[in-house]
């Protein structure tokens, strides 16, 4: 099964296709940072989480088959 | 019970006597702390519509559990009293170096009440508690204030809220400061302070509170310093200023006082990254902060350099954006004059807004103006006007009584063109932007408010994975209500804790995180749901307050610019409307009657029986 991956908010504009998810075939076994390196290597103003289902995971989780992947921008104005 | 001392320091000025008075654990487990026990307090202690500048009124300062431990974020304390600004419930919450030492010192809550007959500070150093003289530092600004009692005191730990000038002249923008970097800012809360001649409130503290597992503790306390450090590094580099820029670009910001829609070369100029190296900006973090949002900048106004706390986004916003002052030096000014005075900067922006937006209509007089020229963009004119209403003299005199009286005064159209909800300025987020803003800011207790729920945050990608799929769509009316409601009653939670929500939001920790924290320290097992429902029961504890004070549903009210919809720009075509029925879905989520007074049931689900009472019979 393939990874999925929502970016949200301010962090939209960086993912890769259309639609809600970015749909990857053949992450699994990958580490979401390695994974996004490239596709985020523009975004210098905003920190960002993993969460995976619900829950926050580090940056250098291995994908595994099925994940739904969150990624949450950090700001959140005054 | 662990986490907590249990003990309630109430220190009667008008009688200059204290005692200190147990609070049962089942209330702390109920309330938490923070702004539900203060609110609690409030309501059962002070008669309804109590003058709040009167010796009658209490001015209540709380903290809650993650103060027992060197824990992320809990730099935070409440302040809870009747507002003068607003007449409502408030409560505003600060940071500093000033909470964790008062749960050293061994309690949990103070509450102040009464008036002394000349200038005081109240000195509380484990059991000692002094009601001292303040005669001296009567007049002195908020940062020498602070200096002043360190020097007398003989020790430079200690560390004094206290109010500047402008809490002392009674001004219903007067804020509480701590550090002079950390503001209990809306709402008059200084103000209630000077009413009582109580100058600051200086704490130290050695005394440990027992703690569940404190092994544990330390060791989730340490893991998630670590993780926000980490998470935080963007925001540590550049603090809220990194905000302006991406919040422009959803039509967030306000603008030329909400008449305008987009700002782009201007936000860039006020915002990060210009705002970092423009005025060499460096982190000021709190206590226990591992973000360090707090600015030291340097900037140059008026031929000489200065050193000064930096402004964060919501003075950015509402004396930069809101005014179209691009001048970063400028607005600098203005928001040290602010600062070392201790008032309110938002709302000071927003009076200034209106000042301009009055000028450019011709509905100022030439007596009231005199020779300025109340320009847009004109950073001398911020700054001066900022003076005049810092002094209350000159345009300042208008806001005696907020923006509402000054629009009565002013007369012409200018109460349909301000912009706040209860009497309080809005704050820097537009809910056209996001409409779920447009109901928080209507129904949060103490007016309009973004720390009551930061629904604006979730267009920027903010969302609590354990309570919801994914943030709302910030345009649909349908969304807005449930929006509100989530948010509204997590941010309450914070304040109850006393908790800085940057941490959430820009330091990565999650709400079940925060949940084995708080296990660690007091061993009560909560879930997220469990924060959630505490800081709705919070929540209408507060509307209780006001509620029982004649507030209903035409008090959660939609100022006439929100109705109004850009032509242009990220948010072209929306507006939060129709405004009534977002207010009949927020009801019904919050099980309030059409005219927005809780019901005796849900009352009863929410554990809070006892306050039926409290409930208008009509």
């Amino acid at each position: 099964m393939p990874v999925k991956i929502r970016f949200l908010g301010v962090l939209k504009k960086y993912q890769p296709g259309e639609g809600e998810y970015w749909v990857v075939s053949d992450a699994v076994g990958t580490k979401v940072s390695d994974l996004l390196n490239k596709v985020l290597a523009e975004e210098k103003m905003v920190g960002y989480i993993v969460i995976v289902g619900s829950v926050r995971k580090e940056k250098d989780y291995v994908l595994q088959e099925g994940d739904v992947v969150t990624l949450m921008p950090l700001i959140t104005g005054g | 019970m662990f986490g907590y001392w249990g003990k309630l320091l109430r220190v009667n000025l008008t009688n200059q006597t204290y005692k200190v008075e147990e609070i049962p654990e089942v209330t702390l487990k109920k309330f938490l702390g923070g702004a539900a026990l203060g609110a609690k307090v409030l309501l059962e202690e002070t008669a309804p519509n109590v003058e709040p500048l009167s010796p009658e009124n209490k001015v209540i300062f709380a903290v809650g559990p993650l103060q027992a431990v060197s824990f992320p974020g809990n730099g935070k304390w409440s302040v809870i009293t009747k507002g003068p600004l607003t007449g409502t419930y408030l409560d505003s919450a600060g940071t500093g170096h000033w909470a964790p030492y008062l749960k050293k010192a061994g309690y949990d809550l103070l509450v102040i009440e009464g008036k002394a007959e000349k200038p005081v500070y109240l000195y509380i150093n484990d059991d000692v508690v002094e009601i001292k003289d303040a005669t001296q530092l009567w007049g002195q600004d908020t940062v020498s204030t602070s200096q002043m009692i360190k020097e007398e005191l003989g020790d430079r730990r200690i560390n004094a809220l206290n109010i500047g000038p402008a809490g002392e002249n009674l001004s219903p923008v007067a804020c509480i400061t701590c550090d002079g970097h950390s503001f209990a800012g809306r709402g008059g809360a200084g103000a209630v302070m000077g009413s009582k001649n109580l100058k600051a409130v200086a704490v130290w503290g050695t005394k440990q509170v027992p703690v569940h597992d404190k092994e544990k503790a330390s060791e989730i306390s340490k893991k998630l310093f670590k993780s926000a450090y980490e998470n935080g590094k963007y925001f540590r580099e550049h603090g809220t200023a990194c905000a302006i820029v991406p919040l422009n670009e959803l039509g967030d910001v306000p603008v030329k006082y909400w008449r305008d829609d987009v700002w782009t070369e201007g936000s860039a100029k006020i915002g990060a990254p210009r705002y970092t190296e423009y005025l060499k900006a460096k982190p000021k973090p709190c206590i226990n902060c591992p973000l360090g949002c707090h600015r030291h900048v340097h900037f140059e106004y008026d031929g000489e350099k200065k050193e000064a706390n930096g402004p964060e986004y919501e003075t950015l916003g509402m004396m930069g954006a809101s005014l179209l002052v691009e001048d970063l030096d400028a607005i600098c000014m203005a928001n040290d004059l602010c600062n070392k005075n201790g008032v309110d900067t938002v709302s000071t922006g927003a009076f200034i807004g209106f000042l301009m937006e009055c000028y450019e209509l011709g509905w100022l007089t030439k007596e009231q103006i005199g020779d300025l020229e109340l320009k847009w963009g004109d950073g001398d004119v911020l700054v001066e006007l900022t003076r005049q209403i810092i002094n209350m003299e000159g345009l300042g005199k208008l806001f005696k009584n907020g923006i509402r009286g000054a629009a009565a005064e002013i007369g012409h159209e200018a109460e349909k063109i301000i912009v706040e909800v209860k009497g309080l300025d809005y704050p820097a987020h537009d809910p056209r932007a996001t409409f779920g803003v447009a109901v928080n800011y209507a129904t949060s207790p103490r007016g309009a408010c973004h720390e009551r729920g930061n629904v604006h945050a979730g267009s920027l990608g903010l969302y609590y994975p354990e309570l919801q799929d994914a943030p709302a769509d910030r345009f649909s009316v349908d969304q807005a209500a449930q929006a509100a409601y989530l948010h509204q009653s997590i941010s309450t939670f914070y304040n109850t804790l006393t908790f800085c929500k940057f941490m959430i939001g820009d330091g990565g920790i999650t709400l079940s995180e925060l949940c084995e924290g708080l296990e660690a320290i007091t061993g009560w097992k909560l879930e997220a749901k469990d924060l959630f429902r505490v800081g709705e029961a919070a929540f209408t504890l507060q509307r209780l307050i006001n509620v029982r004070d004649g507030l209903d549903r035409k008090d959660d009210s939609l100022p006439e610019k929100m109705k109004m919809a850009a032509l242009v720009g990220p948010r072209a075509g929306e507006a939060p409307t129709p405004h009534e029925k977002i207010l009949d879905d927020y009801y019904k989520l919050r099980g309030w009657n059409e005219k927005g007074v809780p019901t005796a049931e849900k009352l009863k689900e929410l554990e809070l029986e006892e306050y039926v009472s409290f409930i208008p019979a009509k």
